[in-house]
């Protein structure tokens, strides 16, 4: 190996490759919300009654969980502004991948979570009078919540991690900085060692901050 | 002048799960504040037949009717109607557990009958005096006792001011020091409101007092029907006779 390291080049050109965290943080966070709340809706249109709803939500979980997020990504910011006229930017086109496949990714987890709720506990909110939308909302969600947490954190960091395709289309997150910096001064090692650590850091941080969540539950099951 | 429809009609109901029938062309009819005895051994269909009454299974034959209101194959919003004026008490309490005892009675009146938090609240304490609990209000169902679990579902079946309470072995997943103080509030409940009552139990002691009628169920069909006291001390049947020598020996 014949490879001088200079480290030193990190002093300089650190901080704007750390500035790529603040892009890489504003994708993932709305895709995260996106991803958790539309995780919900799927799971729940699993449950009613209607055919439509059900298949609706079985196709797009089978859809956007085996389409691989490169192609979804390139296919939405390429061809979408194709087919529709509608372009987005680098950013709104990976919240919308990262989202869709999150997604389906969420709905499984909180089905899950969901399946590991007693029937009983439907059976007693359903005695007392409560709509199914009601037993949802009210008595299995709150309490599947606090189960899918730990399959949440996984998928929320999944989506957090899929961040870096985004340099495919030119998003300014780490990765992309890292690169453009590698080309510029032929440093691979120290720029792309330096994305690692600031990811590493970001969602190991983000992981620290669920696991606080899981400290809210003050109830314990029976 | 004819008698008054009853308050609880069964009629011919059959119920299969897979195999064989669970009820098998069962009839029984309740009149308005009256309390009954249900008994039978295990896998009778005690349990399923609380349920249909309850909407909460569908039945193959016979029809089901409580207040007047059909339950079989009543719409959403009927059979909401009818669980309303319901309550139903599990053996295993079925508290929701990420509620505390006092939010476990408030949630049903404030999100079904749209009742103001204060009122609810009000009316949750109240109702944790009742069954002895006035202390408990901010307890989660893990922190209290089975017996306690057991009194909170009481009162959170109360809460929607129900005409028909079903009981299904209230006291059978407690310790025989707990099932007195269960025993006691079903009791006093009876006492208070005059309510009609389906309660599955064992407890003898409780049903000589408080039942007026009992029946004895077996392979989903009714094998004995008689005034509580006569039920339980002169059965004409032979089988009921075994099966009241076995429950005492246990
Ligand atoms: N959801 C179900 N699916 C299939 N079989 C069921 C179901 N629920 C009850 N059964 C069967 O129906 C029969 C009657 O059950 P049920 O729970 O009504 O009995 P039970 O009289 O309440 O008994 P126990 O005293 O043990 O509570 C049993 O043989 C049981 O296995
Ligand atoms: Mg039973």
């Amino acid at each position: 190996m014949n490879y001088t390291f200079q480290f030193g080049v990190l002093a300089e050109y650190g901080p704007y490759l750390a500035g790529g965290l603040w892009h890489a943080w504003w994708t993932s966070f709305p895709s995260i919300i996106l991803t958790t709340v539309l995780g919900v809706v799927l799971a729940a249109m699993h449950l009613t009654r209607s055919i439509l709803l059900r298949g609706a939500a079985v196709v797009f979980v089978d859809l956007f969980r085996t389409l691989p997020v490169v192609v979804l990504l390139i296919w939405i910011h390429y061809v979408m502004p194709i087919l529709t006229g509608i372009s987005s930017s680098p950013t709104t086109s990976s919240i919308i991948a990262l989202s869709l496949n999150g997604a389906a990714l969420a709905c499984e987890a909180f089905r899950g979570g969901l399946a590991a709720i007693p029937p009983t506990q439907t059976q007693a909110a359903q005695s007392l009078g409560f709509s199914r939308w009601q037993v949802f909302r009210y008595v299995t969600l709150p309490q599947a919540f606090f189960a899918t947490l730990p399959s949440l954190t996984n998928v929320h960091i999944t989506v957090i991690k899929n961040v870096t395709v985004t340099v495919l289309i030119a998003v300014p997150e780490v990765m992309f900085r890292a690169q453009e910096l590698t080309i510029q001064f032929f440093r691979p090692l120290e720029f792309y060692t330096g994305a690692a650590i600031l990811y590493v850091a970001l969602i190991w941080g983000y992981a620290v901050f669920m696991r606080s969540l899981e400290k809210l539950q003050k109830w314990q099951p029976i | 002048m004819s008698a008054p429809d009853p308050f609880v009609r069964v009629h011919g109901v059959t119920k299969t799960y897979g195999a064989g029938p669970v009820l098998n062309g069962l009839s029984l009819d309740l009149a308005h504040g009256e309390v009954l005895v249900l008994c039978g051994p295990s896998g009778c269909g005690k349990s399923t037949l609380l349920r249909c009454i309850n909407g909460l299974e569908t039945i193959e034959g016979g029809s089901i009717t409580v207040g007047g209101v059909r339950v079989d194959g009543a719409d959403a919003a009927t059979l909401q109607q009818i669980r309303l004026a319901t309550g139903f008490v599990f053996q295993n309490f079925n508290l929701f557990p990420h509620m505390t005892a006092l939010e476990n009675i408030t949630i049903a009146p404030m999100k079904i009958r749209n009742v103001s938090k204060r009122q609810a609240e009000e009316q949750g304490r109240a109702l944790l005096a009742q069954v002895g609990m006035p202390d408990k209000a901010a307890s989660f169902p893990f922190q209290l006792s089975g017996g306690q679990r057991q009194r909170v579902a009481i009162a959170r079946a109360l809460a929607m001011q129900p005409s028909l309470m079903l009981f299904d072995e209230p006291t059978s997943a407690l310790d025989p020091e707990m099932r007195e103080e269960v025993l006691q509030v079903i009791q006093r409940v009876h006492h208070e409101h005059g309510m009609t009552m389906i309660v599955v139990t064992h407890e003898i002691g409780f049903a000589k007092s408080v039942a007026s009628r009992a029946m004895l169920l077996d392979a989903g069909r009714i094998v004995e029907e008689a005034p509580a006291r006569q039920f339980f001390t002169e059965p004409r049947e032979e089988r009921t006779r075994k099966f009241l020598r076995a429950i005492v020996n246990e």
